[in-house]
């Protein structure tokens, strides 16, 4: 032991002994591999390409249901430019996502974190101040209430069934951080569903876009999480 | 010995279904894995249990192992989170029979070996029980975060990247489960000579 009040340097932790017993010097008993098959890395690949394709489309079938907005030819330079940001927040989740890191354990925790909060508070300055040239609507006002609930609900129509499918070849695959990269898919998956939702609805008020268009991001990032946290985890 | 370098190849061939690969791997991995995995659940029987468990989420997960990857910290972070299922199962389980009796803190593993009666011995004895006395009463995010450092001599950002935390955060975890067990065993020490005497 140190004498009382000597601090050690940090991590020098040598003066706490050690609890392993003796007995555990032994080896342990052998161990035949496991006889239930599981994926190798190429049936994974496979799988996770498969799970990504399919996600990828799929935001194109509610749009081809719901239709683009009236009059979106009007404010082309407008929708392009939002959707290559939302575009690009939705690559940037995915990618924190699906990255293996250095050490194949993922991306740090911080640096996921900052990408998933980041992303949200992003949309949320983007959504309440970058209005279409001559809008009717203002700053955070919410507009018609009734026109809530149908973005919300398209929004969740996009993004649940891509974090669902994007997130199965995921199953117990993640050895750490995995509420957070589940979180950042869900992120990815809520970016689609602002990105339909920038296509299909006209409505020009700035507090609209955050919230009826911002839920679906937030639960399917809440959704990814708890996804994360539950099956990704191995 | 296996070094890292060749349980990296030896993973990376196991991720692309050469099944041979995995008894080097056992034999590698296996020992280090159940000393973690005794250091964080004090018994060598739900030691042996874990480590079962976690070569078979080994096996599941290979094809997500990543070319290039280090299979190590990959290992201690499915043995880590086999370790905290245990956990998590054995306090529902303590909940749900916690009239039944005592919840069995476990005894010390008995000593073996020619050394096993000498003064030295069973005053190592007494100070590993008192050790590990203290870690099983620690939060676990506090007592993974020490063994990993102390025991493992794994540094703060490969622990950090282990247990899904940030470095800062694993640093002040292992520190509190130092202070705890400085205290501890300065007690311990305390006691000794009025007990001897």
């Amino acid at each position: 032991m140190k004498p009382d009040g000597e601090r050690p340097a940090f991590g020098d932790f040598s003066d706490i002994p050690d609890v392993l017993p003796p007995s555990l010097d032994r080896a342990p008993l052998p161990l035949a591999p496991p006889g239930r098959a599981s994926p190798n890395r190429a049936q994974f690949g496979q799988r996770r390409a498969l799970a990504l394709g399919v996600a990828a489309l799929w935001p194109l079938v509610p749009l081809a249901v719901w239709g683009l907005r009236p009059r979106a030819s009007a404010g082309l330079g407008f929708l392009a430019a939002q959707g290559v940001t939302w575009i690009a927040l939705l690559l940037v989740a995915a990618f924190v996502a699906f990255s293996g890191g250095r050490r194949g354990l993922g991306r740090s925790v911080r640096s996921i974190e900052a990408v998933v909060l980041g992303a949200l508070f992003s949309f949320l300055v983007v959504a309440l101040l970058w209005l279409p040239s001559g809008s009717a609507g203002g700053f955070a006002e919410i507009g018609p209430a009734s026109l809530l609930t149908p973005c919300v609900t398209l929004g969740m129509l996009v993004a649940a069934p891509m974090l669902l499918v994007a997130a199965w070849p995921l199953r117990r695959t993640l050895p750490s951080g995995a509420g957070w990269r589940g979180a950042a898919l869900g992120a990815a998956a809520g970016f689609a569903a602002v990105l339909v939702l920038t296509l299909h609805c006209s409505s020009t008020f700035g507090g609209h876009v955050a919230l009826a268009h911002g839920a679906p991001v937030v639960l399917a990032t809440l959704a990814g999480a708890a996804f994360g946290a539950r099956a990704a985890r191995c | 010995m296996t070094n890292d370098g060749s349980l990296d190849r030896a993973m990376d061939r196991y991720a692309q279904g050469e099944e041979a690969a995995f008894s080097q791997l056992y034999e590698g991995l296996g020992p280090k894995l159940r000393a973690f995995l005794f250091r964080l659940a004090g018994r060598s029987p739900v030691a042996d249990d874990l480590l079962q468990e976690t070569f078979l989420r080994m096996h599941r997960a290979r094809g997500s192992f990543e070319p290039g990857a280090k299979v190590v910290p990959w290992a201690y972070a499915i043995a880590r989170n086999a370790w905290l299922d245990h956990v998590r199962s054995a306090r529902v389980r303590a909940k749900t029979f916690e009239r039944e009796g005592p919840d069995g803190a476990p005894a010390p593993e008995p000593a073996t070996g020619p050394e096993a009666d000498s003064e030295e011995a069973a005053i190592a004895r007494e100070t590993a029980a008192t050790v590990q006395s203290v870690l099983e009463r620690l939060p676990t995010s506090q007592r993974e975060a020490f063994v990993l450092l102390r025991y493992e001599g794994m540094s703060v950002e490969d622990a950090a990247e282990i247990l899904g935390s940030t470095p800062t955060a694993v640093k002040l975890r292992a520190f509190r489960a130092y202070e705890a067990l400085r205290e501890s065993l300065g007690k311990a020490k305390s006691k000794e000579p009025r007990r001897r005497a």
